[in-house]
């Protein structure tokens, strides 16, 4: 497989989820888009490389949700950074889409070891 | 409320990116790399700034639009909450609009078709300059004694065939 193929999938992979894990990280306090994208990383076990332009892409959306704001401020080094913080309304659609993701993994996850079972079968 | 919001600028959002390479590359010195290789790491795993450049002024137009839709959706629903004045307004257009129909399709027919000639884009309108005093019915410059049609007329090469109407007032 070439490294092209590679990162379609991981985009594809991500675009669903990667509002998700935006508001995920945001949970615990404000983060400019830097911290995000690493915080996602790091978590994930570098298993999401998130490409950082693409990362700004889904911050602009869920600021004109209007589920999360942004304000310029100072990072913990003294550089000049844009912090985004969940509103109201973020945390709500935190708590929702969460839901939903687990119950579309828990239905992709039957679904696929259903195959699993029937072709042990035959 | 997202309607007040002051709209952000393309100038904000670059300062932004910028902003982030400086935080990726600081990041990526403090992990051990080089001056260089951090700076140019920062970049590579930000991709493309022109593309998200572009996608960040797309999407404000996509925004502009989406807005618009929404007015729009609200006209016509507040239309439908007085349908009194929808009627009135309606009515008023399509009495206007029929109105002026009516008239320039008459005008066209009897005015501007009605003239027996085969190309019309082609028909000149003659008048003169300098006209002899007192010979003209209504107006000096664009009336035309009989002689002088007759004349104009029986004139060979200049034009194909030459017409003279009347007034009708």
């Amino acid at each position: 497989m070439s490294t092209r193929e590679n990162n379609d999938e991981r985009i594809a992979l991500l675009q669903g989820t990667l509002d998700l894990l935006i508001l995920k990280s945001l949970v615990f306090g404000s983060c400019h888009g830097q911290g995000i994208a690493r915080s996602i990383q790091r978590q994930s076990e570098d298993v999401f490389l998130v490409e950082h332009g693409s990362l700004y892409v889904a911050l602009q959306r869920l600021e004109d949700k209007n589920w999360i704001r942004a304000k310029w401020g100072v990072s913990e080094n003294n550089r000049k950074a844009r912090f985004y913080s969940l509103t109201e309304k973020g945390r709500e659609q935190l708590h929702e889409k969460t839901g939903e993701w687990r119950r579309l993994t828990r239905a992709v996850g039957l679904i696929l070891d259903g195959n699993r079972a029937q072709s042990e079968e035959g | 409320m997202s309607i007040f919001r002051r709209k952000r600028t393309a100038k904000d959002f670059a300062e932004e990116i910028l902003a982030h390479i400086e935080l990726e590359a600081e990041e990526l010195r403090r992990e051990g790399l080089s001056e260089e290789n951090a700076r140019w790491n920062a970049r590579r795993t930000f991709g493309s700034v022109r593309r998200a450049q572009e996608h960040f002024y797309m999407r404000s137009r996509w925004v502009w639009l989406d807005k618009w839709l929404r007015d729009l959706k609200h006209g016509f629903r507040s239309l439908l909450e007085s349908p009194g004045f929808t009627i009135t307004a309606i009515l008023t257009l399509a009495l206007g609009m029929g109105a002026n129909t009516a008239v320039f399709s008459v005008m066209n027919a009897v005015l501007l078709r009605s003239l027996p000639v085969a190309d019309a884009d082609r028909v000149v309108y003659l008048r003169t300059t300098n006209p002899p005093r007192g010979t003209g019915t209504i107006d000096n410059h664009e009336t035309f004694s009989y002689p002088v049609y007759d004349a104009l007329r029986k004139q060979k090469g200049g034009m194909s065939a030459v017409i003279a109407y009347v007034p009708l007032s």
